[in-house]
């Protein structure tokens, strides 16, 4: 094939991959370069380059060296059981060699810098001090994302077991189940604020006259508002996962229930030996789902309550908009990188589990 | 008939649960669209449970005149349109090129285009304000527009791929032997079959622009160029939409009655779109 056909076929994917470039590589990699800086308060375009700072600032400085140790030895314990045999055919030998070596010595220099970070603490007697307002916010969500794997999730399922039993009316509740996700989270948000604020006291006032007026309480106040967001997720966000786990159930073959019903298996023993085993891709799907959408949730904790009240409800994207909000760009980005090796790490390590109990 | 009553008694469980989660999915939207219809007032006092004295249409006036909704709405109109058409036309043209055609650097861009879709980048967006803002690109339509188009791009590239692999070749190759050129048969041929991938595409980003707030929030400064739930968000926020429920909640009827109109009219087609685009991602 000559030049021309290739640059004529190229040429198919140069938009998408010029936009592509600038608006997902170019910020992917800027944002670690970005962590490692600075900005002025008045013009973030003024970066100073700070190093690893702001990680140190996230993590406290006693952390940040474990974690460089930790960083470090397993490095040299990967580099020295040689997982790059396997990579390599005899060609690539000398290849895999230097890549061990390589990373013998980047861990050596984690580990160094991590002895000589100790060394440095107990001379300055440095105080412990992350920054708990962000891991603060990292618990809120992760306690938002608790409610959505546990409450949120079996809602899900249990809904969805009940349509697919009610099959003829099924499709309307389908209809009615999906609508919520559908609906932006701003306007589920801002309505939830109505019915739920202390005055008028709408939801209050349906609980009274159903008889139920001792559970009345101030439920975006400062007790309750997390709670109530985390509720409040749920119920706007349960319909994804209904409607993935319905078209998984009913994708089980009606002949497996009727031979295990002739050979006497029982309604319990029918859900635990067929339904769930048959269901398991599908159950760790909308478990990775619900993760990666509850922890990055940042629409309807601004809607319903804006972090308050006195940040009770700050989870961790919003605070990395207040971060961005105050120009601490850099610190943000430090910020969104810790959140993001995090979302990446659980969702593969359950990804391998679901792998491992497939097989 | 012991065996019948217990079906009997597990069905009345079963939709006991259906209907009263349903009833709460529909309940609060009934609710919003009749308060929306009365003054402030008499909302404080019946807490929106009784129908309106007199249907008034105050607070629908005062969003649109006063509280710029009229703005914020086309505005929305006009991004969801346009990022749409550009995701349809710059992903249907990449994967038709991914799919079948020849050139160096193929799959890596495939994989990198994949695995866009699996990392999250949970700040992604303060790079982004940074770069839009040194390139002069931030509080622009056009720079919110292409970001956007970003935003939908690898899922929509994947779904034409893999929807082109399945195809036949026979049509494409007797197209070339009418002399049809490689653009021509994207546009002649392989789009206009695409049809299915061309909805699912569509109706995913559509719902996903109109319902987008943080890039919104971070990009769009200008009240003239905000979206409507940035709009709805402002409103929210001033001293009107603090106080006069009533008329916050006609707002939100005008943000949310066209979603729920197209939602209804085509819901079969949302549905498989939407779960399509979230179980691919």
């Amino acid at each position: 094939m000559n030049r021309k056909e290739q640059l004529i076929n190229f040429s198919f994917v140069f938009p998408a991959l010029a936009i592509f470039s600038f608006f997902y590589i170019i910020p992917f990699f800027y944002t670690f370069w970005l962590s490692l800086h600075k900005a002025s308060s008045t013009n973030v375009l003024d970066l100073n380059f700070v190093g690893v700072r702001n990680f140190k600032d996230i993590f406290s400085v006693q952390i940040f060296a474990a974690l460089a140790g930790i960083l470090g030895i397993s490095l040299i314990v990967f580099a020295f059981k040689n997982k790059f045999k396997k990579l390599s055919s005899k060609r690539k030998k000398s290849l895999a060699k230097t890549l061990q070596i390589i990373t013998i010595a980047a861990g050596g220099a984690f580990l160094v810098y991590s002895i000589g970070a100790f060394l440095n603490i107990s001379k300055q007697a440095l105080s412990f001090s992350p920054d708990l307002q962000w891991w603060n916010s990292v618990r809120r969500s992760f306690y938002i994302t608790l409610w959505g794997l546990t409450f949120q999730n079996c809602l899900a399922f249990l809904l969805a077991l009940g349509v697919d039993r009610a099959a003829r009316t099924g499709k309307y509740y389908r209809v009615i189940f999906f609508l919520l996700p559908v609906l932006g989270e701003v306007i589920i948000g801002l309505l939830l604020r109505i019915m739920l604020s202390h005055y008028p006291g709408v939801f209050n006032h349906l609980l009274e006259s159903i008889g139920l007026g001792q559970w009345a309480q101030n439920w975006l106040g400062k007790d309750m508002a997390l709670t109530t967001l985390a509720v409040s997720h749920c119920w706007r966000g349960f319909g994804y996962g209904f409607i993935i786990l319905l078209a998984g159930l009913q994708t089980i073959p009606e002949q497996l229930y009727e031979a295990a019903k002739i050979d006497g298996a029982n309604a319990l023993h029918r859900f635990t030996k067929i339904t769930i085993p048959m269901l398991i891709p599908i159950i760790f799907l909308v478990i990775i789902l619900t993760i990666l959408g509850t922890v990055q949730i940042i629409g309807l904790p601004m809607a319903l309550t804006r972090g308050g009240p006195a940040g009770r409800t700050t989870v961790s994207v919003l605070r990395i908009f207040e971060d961005l909000n105050n120009s601490h760009v850099g610190y943000a980005s430090a910020e969104g990188l810790i959140l993001g090796l995090i979302l990446v790490t659980l969702s593969f390590s359950l990804l391998k589990i679901s792998k491992k109990i497939k097989s | 008939m012991p065996e019948q009553i217990k079906k009997t008694l597990y069905l009345l469980v079963i939709h006991t649960l259906l209907i009263t989660v349903a009833l709460s999915c529909i309940f609060p939207f009934v609710w919003m669209i009749n308060s929306s219809l009365k003054p402030n007032s008499e909302f404080i006092q019946d807490h929106g449970f009784e129908l309106p004295d007199k249907v008034n249409f105050q607070n629908y006036i005062y969003t649109f005149t006063k509280g710029n909704l009229g703005t914020y709405f086309l505005n929305s109109i006009l991004y969801t349109f346009l990022t749409v058409i550009a995701i349809v036309i710059i992903s249907s043209l990449a994967g038709y090129g991914i799919s079948r055609l020849q050139f160096r650097g193929k799959n890596f861009i495939f994989y990198m285009i994949l695995a866009a879709m699996m990392i999250p980048i949970p700040a992604a967006f303060v790079p982004l304000y940074v770069l839009l803002k040194s390139v002069g690109l931030l509080n622009t339509r056009i720079g919110y527009i292409l970001a956007m188009v970003n935003v939908g791009l690898s899922l929509s590239i994947y779904l034409y791929k893999t929807f082109f692999d399945q195809l036949p070749k026979d049509l494409e190759e007797s197209a070339r032997i009418d002399g049809c050129g490689k653009l021509r048969i994207w546009w002649h041929v392989m789009f206009p079959l695409a049809k299915p991938a061309t909805g699912v595409v569509v109706i995913f980003n559509a719902l996903n622009v109109w319902n987008e707030l943080i890039l919104a929030l971070v990009i769009l400064s200008n009240k003239g160029l905000m979206p409507l739930q940035v709009g709805l968000l402002k409103f929210s926020q001033s001293s009107v939409g603090l106080t006069q429920y009533t008329t916050l909640m006609a707002a939100l009827t005008v943000a949310a009655l066209p979603i729920i109109i197209i939602y209804l009219i085509m819901q079969k087609h949302i549905i498989k779109g939407m779960t399509a685009g979230a179980t691919v991602g």
